[in-house]
C-alpha cells in the first residue's frame, strides 16, 4: 500500500467502515511506515478528544418549562411572531412583592434593537407558588411596540402563573429610533412587582456595529403576598 | 391579549407534549448547546422548537425515532435563525458542491501533526479544539460535532441535515483534516 492510499482512507478505517481485509492492510502499513503510523495516531487523538468535549447539563425541568412557555395563541400573528423574532433571553430571580426597589431600576439591562427590525424579549418570572388572577401590564416607550399591538404604550390583562418559572415572550418591533424603558408591573393582592428593561433603537447602519442580542434581566420570584 | 393570557394556560397538551420531548431532551439540549455555544441561546432555540411542536405530541409519540426527527426540526430553527440574525449564513447547497472539490487541507508526509504530549494536556486541549471547531465551514462544523461529539451515525445526520450520507462523510473527513492542521500549525 501507498501512503497516499493509506491517507485517502485511514479515516474510514478508524470509523470501522472499511472490510476486515482492507483494514488489516492499513493496519500493516501503518506499523511499517512511521509518518503514517504518526497521521493514525493524530485522528485517534482528534476523535478522542472530540468525543470528550464537555457540555452543560440541562436545567432541571426544562421540559416542563419550556412546554409551559410555549402554549399558543389564538392570534396567529402573536404566535408567529413570537418564533420569528430574533431571541433576547432575560431571566430574573429576585424576593417578589412588598420591596420597594424596582427590577432593574437605576442600571435597568438593555436591550439594541434596529428600527423597523424586531427582536423578541423574554421575561421570566419564578414564582414559588401558583398565583390566580395577576394582574400584569406592560408599558412600552414611544419609539417601541408590540407585534400586533400597534401604537399601543400601555397593555394590561390578568392571567395566573404557574408555579416555577413563566416565561413572557415580548415580540417587540422598533418604529423609530430612541431610547426609554420598558417597564413590566406585575400586581396580586395589593402589592406589586416591577421589571425594567431599557430599549435602544439605533438605524441599522449604527446597529451593526453592535451585536449583543442576549441579556440577562434579575427576576421576579413571586410567594404569595 | 388573550395570545398572552394562554401563554400560562394549562392543559393536557401540555402534559402530552411533556411526556413526549422528556426523554429526547438531553440529547436535544446538548444540541442545541452544541449548535449555539452557549446555554441561553441553546434554550431559546429548544423555546422555539417547542412552540412549533406544541400541538404535534400525538404526532412525535408515533414516529419510530422522535429523537431524530426532534433534532432535524431543531437544526432547521437554528439555520433560520442564524440567516434572521445576520450572522454568517449557512450556504448548504454551495457547500455540499464544494465537498467533492481538490481538498486544500489534505494530510501530507512531511506536515508535523498533533503533538503528544499537547493533546495529553485535556484542558488545553478542550480549549485549541473549541476554537478549531469555530473556524471550519458550518457545514462541516455540524458534521463533526454531531458524528465525533454527539456520537451521531452518518446515516441519522443525513437525515437531520437533509444532506446525502455520502456528503455528509466528505464534510467530517474534511473537517477532521482541517482539525488536525489548525492542531498542528501551533496558531490556536
Amino acid at each position: 500500500m501507498r501512503c497516499d492510499d493509506f491517507r485517502e482512507r485511514v479515516q474510514d478505517w478508524l470509523d470501522g467502515a472499511l472490510p476486515a481485509a482492507e483494514a488489516a492492510r492499513l493496519r500493516d502499513h501503518a506499523a511499517a511506515c512511521p509518518r503514517c503510523a504518526a497521521i493514525e495516531r493524530d485522528y485517534r487523538l482528534l476523535t478522542e478528544a472530540l468525543g470528550g468535549l464537555p457540555a452543560p447539563e440541562p436545567p432541571p425541568r426544562l421540559t416542563e418549562r419550556l412546554v409551559r412557555g410555549a402554549a399558543p395563541a389564538p392570534s396567529r400573528g402573536w404566535r408567529a411572531a413570537a418564533v420569528a423574532a430574533t431571541v433576547v433571553l432575560a431571566i430574573a430571580a429576585l424576593p417578589w412583592l412588598g420591596r420597594q426597589a424596582p427590577v432593574g431600576a437605576g442600571d435597568p439591562a438593555a436591550v439594541r434593537l434596529v428600527v423597523d427590525g424586531d427582536k423578541t424579549v423574554s421575561l421570566s418570572l419564578a414564582s414559588e407558588k401558583r398565583l390566580d388572577g395577576v394582574t400584569l401590564t406592560l408599558v412600552l416607550p414611544e419609539h417601541v411596540e408590540l407585534q400586533g399591538y400597534p401604537h399601543e404604550r400601555r397593555l394590561s390583562w390578568r392571567t395566573d402563573l404557574s408555579a416555577g418559572e413563566n416565561r413572557l415572550r415580548l415580540p417587540l418591533h422598533a418604529r423609530r429610533a430612541g431610547s426609554g424603558e420598558l417597564v413590566a408591573r406585575i400586581e396580586h393582592g395589593g402589592k406589586s412587582r416591577e421589571l425594567r428593561l431599557r430599549l435602544d433603537s439605533v438605524t441599522p447602519d449604527h446597529g451593526r456595529r453592535h451585536t449583543n442580542p442576549t441579556t440577562r434581566l434579575a427576576a421576579a420570584r413571586a410567594s404569595r403576598a | 391579549m388573550a395570545g398572552i393570557l394562554d401563554i400560562w394556560r394549562h392543559g393536557r397538551r401540555r402534559d402530552a407534549l411533556v411526556r413526549v420531548l422528556r426523554p429526547a431532551m438531553p440529547a436535544l439540549y446538548r444540541l442545541a448547546y452544541r449548535l449555539t455555544g452557549q446555554e441561553a441561546d441553546a434554550e431559546d432555540l429548544l423555546q422555539d422548537l417547542v412552540v412549533r411542536l406544541y400541538d404535534r405530541a400525538d404526532e412525535i409519540a408515533r414516529l419510530d425515532r422522535p429523537e431524530i426527527w426532534l433534532s432535524r426540526v431543531l437544526y432547521r430553527l437554528y439555520l433560520d435563525d442564524r440567516r434572521r440574525r445576520g450572522r454568517r449564513p449557512v450556504p448548504v447547497g454551495e457547500l455540499a458542491a464544494n465537498d467533492d472539490d481538490a481538498d486544500p487541507v489534505a494530510d501530507h508526509p512531511d506536515d508535523p501533526g498533533l503533538a503528544p504530549e499537547a493533546l495529553h494536556e485535556r484542558g488545553a486541549l478542550g480549549e485549541r479544539l473549541t476554537r478549531a471547531l469555530a473556524r471550519l465551514p458550518e457545514a462541516q462544523r455540524i458534521a463533526v460535532i454531531l458524528h465525533d461529539v454527539e456520537g451521531y451515525r452518518l446515516a441519522e445526520i443525513a437525515a437531520i441535515t437533509g444532506a446525502a450520507e455520502g456528503t455528509v462523510k466528505s464534510r467530517l473527513h474534511r473537517a477532521r483534516r482541517e482539525l488536525r492542521g489548525l492542531l498542528s500549525d501551533g496558531t490556536l
